[in-house]
């Protein structure tokens, strides 16, 4: 057994003293880390110092996808490839394009959504190098686990499991890989 | 005085369960052993479903013939029972976002089954209008698509919005259920013991590691989820009540049908849920999540939108008056006093009569009453539905050709069969899907925030510019 | 908590005086308006009369709506702006006195604004079968009642939360307005609506949509919203409310805004888009006529300013805190709202009088400032009287303490 490191681990259970040590690590400098919560904790990512999320502007893009086709879509075939005149309406009116202009935005944005949230996200990502650790698992249930990996620049083992403990970590310890 | 003793806010989790307790009590209902009573409740449903299968193969192979449809009356059971569904899922989406969206923290114990409810209700309504083209193999008829005739569908049809409308829905509230699903996946990955199950979970969970900043993005992105499915579900119902209005049938012709249709149809699928809820929470045993505030709170929604339900149909009758219209004005008289009075003055008792017992606070808790009521309100509703369309077809234009409408056992069948769909699935998804948001239960419970995450200037300045370093 | 009594404040001062200002403006502009307007002078005044009437009408009235309202759902968060809503109800008792210039004008014969007074209605084969709603007794019997009932909510709703005031102990006027805030909704509903009917709808007596109701409601219910942000504002900018209104309040009114003028879009066009559709002569007559002659720029205004500008100003998280888009988003609330009305009575007029083309000018906001102006005087009076936050109010501690 090569001990690689992948990273140090540490346990929290309170959510004061998680946002408290959150932005005491952001504060250290490193970068590669993160905290593992059961639910999203109020605030953790703004005293992490997680950058504002742009999947708005994958929503918003979403948005003027679905409103293009749609308006494309009817002026297109209503107007330009095959006119028929059916009840006296135009060939293309905005009142009647409307409730699909509408129906085809809502589905464009939706589906960027879930998908830039997706790749934002790395879903799906089957690997994760701390699976293995029973610390870990606990994050789905009633833990904040703090991860900090050793690819950071500023890591040490010795260094960021000392940081954890005098933040109130419980159970810190090093992971390794084979 | 005995008012002054109770609290102001009554607790949303009863017990004060910790994390452990709510994770183990909630994904332990996967690990538990299939009981009897679940293989002969599911044995029953799916045996109504597959006696609906039957029928609906009896159409298609028969042909439309089958049912009772007959000239004047085009529409008949199918389209009833299509609005009738697609009106029962708009709770789903309502409780899941519309209350998100108001900060409704009571909503987390009952939004995950409203939102499956929804998507097994679509799957239903898609069956009726599909099995009511007639030749459902060529559904693709309906879609834009470049064909032989050089054709196109006809955009100026209302049929067409509705193809664009239910099938928009039924997507987005699948992937809006699908993400809600995630963390609550993977927390069964992590919890359950068997290899096989593990294996599925973490499949399906994608990974989910309850990353903060994934937690970061994945708050934002429900939130629009949320955002745009407030619109939607209101459009939804919007654009199939515009199957009845923009034509000019009297009964159908009418401005208020857009809202009443969206208010019908939070009003059917709350007392869908409520049915539904009330039947979970005893064989699962979930009174601790679902408590007595929830039903309570549930109660009053029904007779809120019961009332603008009412309010609709008074709407409709003073202006059907004041219309001065002869055709309008004779419409309602016949709702009131014609062949379907029956229907109708069902429809009132069950809507509007019925619910007006919630005004009490003792009968909005009592549980026996509101299960019987939420059925009520279920054959209210439909017949709502069908009192509008059988009323305004059976006695058209042209009185030589006046009719009545009877179902065969066809159509009832059919219909039968799709009760047994939806609780098929949904009896599914009660057992190997986490009923109860996991995680959004987790996040109310008492302690689960920080004390004073919000209003420090200090700690925002502070995060700002630690992420200037970190991204410098 | 002690009272917060802002009511000798310079703000309210000048709220006042901007008030009999206003007041003093509109009733000369409103007699310029008589003068000026030669044989159909009447005929004008009174529609002016009745823009403002109703803009002021239905806002107060949506007040007292909107604190039932939030007794109803046991609101926290509101608890510590509801006040400001209801020291906005100060001209709801005063309602029927101004009211009585419009039942004076309907006994005015041929220069009565409502075509169904006239001598010609008694012969109009469409308008005799309504006869049984629309004549002059029975819409004064109906005035009265919604008067009445009005004044009623307005004693018990915003009289409860009046009285919660003398103490913290006793929650008992709170527990009365949480049990029974909900008839009283429902009365806001069904008079509201046959208002609605009987001011505007009967102005063009032939013409009917049964969702017209929802669209008095949606108008009125964003533009209450608009001038309770406006208040939150200047409240808390002059430094009265510190304690009491937080960010996350103006991002909850921000977000109200943005629902309800959607909210109100999709009722305009559901009501615009059937009867478009289905080109019935009797309905289509309504849109047909304000969408030509000039009329069709209001049309194209309120989709801009009533639904396009509100929502891409606050369609942004951040932005519902930021004061300079939310009170452009008010303003634009409001002016899209007197558009809005404008839109919906000055055509009718102008078929009245039979001019052809537009019928709009300076004339237009006389009756509106007189009104506006009244009811800054009365909601002055108010905060001169009584504290300015429901200080008792048993969730007032949740108000203080949510976020967003």
């Amino acid at each position: 057994m090569s001990n690689t490191p992948v990273g140090v681990v540490g346990e929290f259970t309170d959510p004061n003293v998680i946002t408290h040590a959150a932005s005491k690590i952001a504060h250290a400098g490193y970068t590669k880390w993160d905290i593992h919560t059961p639910y999203p904790v109020h605030g953790l990512d703004k005293a992490m110092g997680v950058k504002r999320s742009i999947i708005t502007y994958i929503s918003f893009a979403g948005l003027c996808g679905g409103l293009s086709t749609a308006l494309g879509l009817q002026y297109w075939t209503g107007a330009v490839d095959y006119p028929l005149n059916i009840g006296g309406k135009g060939f293309f009116d905005w009142q009647f394009s409307i409730p699909i202009d509408f129906e085809l935005s809502i589905l464009g944005t939706a589906i960027f959504t879930v998908f830039g949230l997706f790749h934002l996200c790395r879903l799906p990502t089957w690997y994760n190098k701390y699976q293995n650790d029973a610390s870990f698992a606990k994050a789905t249930d009633d833990t904040f686990v703090v991860t900090i990996d050793a690819d950071d620049d500023r890591f040490s083992a010795e260094g960021a499991q000392q940081l954890l403990r005098s933040l109130g970590a419980e159970n810190v310890h090093l992971v390794t890989a084979e | 005085m005995m008012h002054e003793l109770e609290p102001v806010r009554e607790p949303l989790v009863l017990g004060n369960p910790s994390m452990r307790d709510v994770t183990a009590r909630i994904a332990s209902i996967v690990e538990s052993k299939i009981s009897l009573k679940y293989l002969l409740t599911l044995g029953f449903t799916a045996t109504m479903a597959a006696w609906g299968l039957f029928a609906l193969y009896y159409t298609i192979t028969t042909g439309i013939g089958a049912w009772g449809l007959n000239n004047p009356i085009g529409w008949g059971w199918d389209i009833t029972n299509f609005v009738f569904w697609i009106g029962i899922g708009h709770a789903g989406t309502l409780i899941s976002a519309i209350l998100f969206l108001w900060r409704q923290k009571w909503r987390t114990a009952i939004n995950r089954s409203a939102e499956a409810m929804t998507i097994f209700a679509v799957i239903c309504a898609l069956t009726m209008v599909l099995s009511h083209t007639g030749r459902p193999w060529l559904f693709y008829w309906l879609l834009p698509y470049p064909n032989q005739m050089q054709m196109w569908i006809n955009f100026r049809s209302p049929l067409a919005w509705d193809v664009f409308a239910v099938n928009t829905y039924f997507t987005v509230s699948a992937l809006f259920w699908f993400v809600g699903l995630i963390p609550d996946l993977a927390t069964l990955r992590n919890y359950v013991r068997s290899e096989i199950a593990k294996k599925i979970y973490g499949v399906l969970s994608l990974g989910w590691t309850g990353s903060t900043r994934h937690w970061h993005h994945y708050e934002i992105a429900y939130m629009i989820l949320a955002g745009i499915s407030t619109p939607l579900v209101l459009s939804v119902h919007s654009v199939v009540s515009f199957d009845f209005t923009v034509g000019i049938m009297p009964g159908w012709h009418t401005t208020i049908f857009p809202p009443y249709f969206v208010a019908g149809a939070i009003f059917s699928g709350f007392a869908m849920v409520m049915t539904l809820l009330i039947i979970a929470r005893e064989i699962l045993d979930l009174k601790q999540f679902i408590t007595l505030k929830h039903l309570d709170n549930m109660n009053k929604i029904m007779l809120a939108t019961g009332m603008m339900v009412g309010y609709a149909y008074g709407m409709e009758f003073f202006i059907a008056w004041y219309s001065g219209s002869d055709w309008e004005n004779w419409i309602f008289q016949n709702r009131l006093f014609g062949d379907y009075a029956w229907a109708y003055w069902t429809m009132v008792t069950c809507n509007v009569v019925s619910p007006q017992v919630f005004w009490f606070r003792k009968l909005r808790r009592n549980i026996p009453l509101m299960f019987v009521i939420s059925i009520f309100i279920n054959i209210g509703m439909w017949f709502e539905r069908f009192t509008i369309i059988a009323t305004t077809l059976h006695h058209d234009f042209l009185p030589a050709s006046w009719g009545y409408y009877s179902p065969t056992w066809v159509e009832i069948s059919i219909f039968i069969g799709t009760f047994g769909i939806f609780l098929t699935l949904f009896l599914l998804f009660a057992k190997f899907v986490p009923v109860i948001a996991i995680a959004e239960i987790k996040s109310i419970l008492p302690g689960a925030q920080p004390a004073h995450h919000h209003g420090h200037d200090e700690h925002a300045a502070t995060s700002s510019t630690t992420s200037a370093e970190v991204h410098s | 908590m002690s009272h917060v009594n802002i009511g000798s404040s310079p703000f309210i001062a000048k709220l006042q005086r901007n008030g009999f200002i206003l007041t003093a403006l509109g009733a000369l502009g409103m007699a310029a308006v008589y003068f000026t307007g030669g044989e159909h002078g009447l005929e004008r005044l009174m529609a002016d009369y009745l823009i403002g009437f109703w803009l002021i009408t239905g806002i107060s009235v949506t007040m007292m709506f909107f604190s039932a309202l939030q007794y109803l759902a046991r609101a926290g968060w509101s608890s510590s702006i509801r006040r400001i809503a209801e020291n906005f109800t100060g001209f709801v008792p005063f309602i029927l006195v101004a009211a009585i210039p419009i039942i004076l004008n309907m006994f005015s014969h041929h220069h009565s604004i409502y075509e169904w007074t006239h001598e010609s209605a008694a012969t109009d084969p469409i308008i005799m079968k309504k006869a049984a709603y629309l004549n002059e007794t029975f819409f004064i019997v109906r005035l009265a009642i919604y008067g009445l009932l009005w004044f009623g909510m307005l004693r018990f709703v915003v009289g409860n939360s009046l009285k919660q005031d003398a103490s913290a102990d006793d929650i008992t006027p709170t527990r009365r307005n949480w049990k029974r805030a909900a008839p009283w909704v429902l009365v806001y509903a069904l008079t509201i609506t046959f208002c609605s009917f009987d001011l505007l709808m009967s102005l063009e007596p032939h013409w009917f949509s049964t969702i017209w109701g929802v669209y008095a409601f949606a108008g009125n219910f964003v533009s209450a919203l608009a001038i309770i942000t406006l208040m939150t504002i200047a409240l808390r900018k002059s430094g009265h409310l510190a304690k009491y209104v937080t960010d996350e309040h103006y991002h909850d009114l921000g977000k109200l805004m943005f629902a309800f003028s959607v909210f109100w879009a999709y009722i305009a066009f559901s009501q615009y888009f059937i009867i478009w559709y289905a080109n019935l002569p009797e309905e289509t007559i309504y849109f047909t006529f304000r969408t030509a002659n000039g009329w069709q720029w209001f049309g194209i205004v309120l989709v801009l300013l009533h639904f396009i500008m509100p929502f891409a100003l606050l369609l942004r998280q951040d932005v519902k805190r930021k004061i300079t888009m939310l009170k452009t988003a008010a303003y634009v609330i409001l002016l899209s709202h007197f558009i809005d009305v404008i839109w919906i009575v000055m055509p009718a007029i102008s078929k009245v009088i039979k001019h052809d083309g537009i019928l709009f000018g300076w004339q237009e906001f006389t009756g509106v400032m007189f009104f506006a102006g009244v009811f800054c005087i009365l909601t002055a009076r108010n905060y001169m009287k009584r504290s300015a936050v429901a200080v008792n109010d048993p969730l007032v501690h949740e108000a203080l303490e949510y976020t967003s």
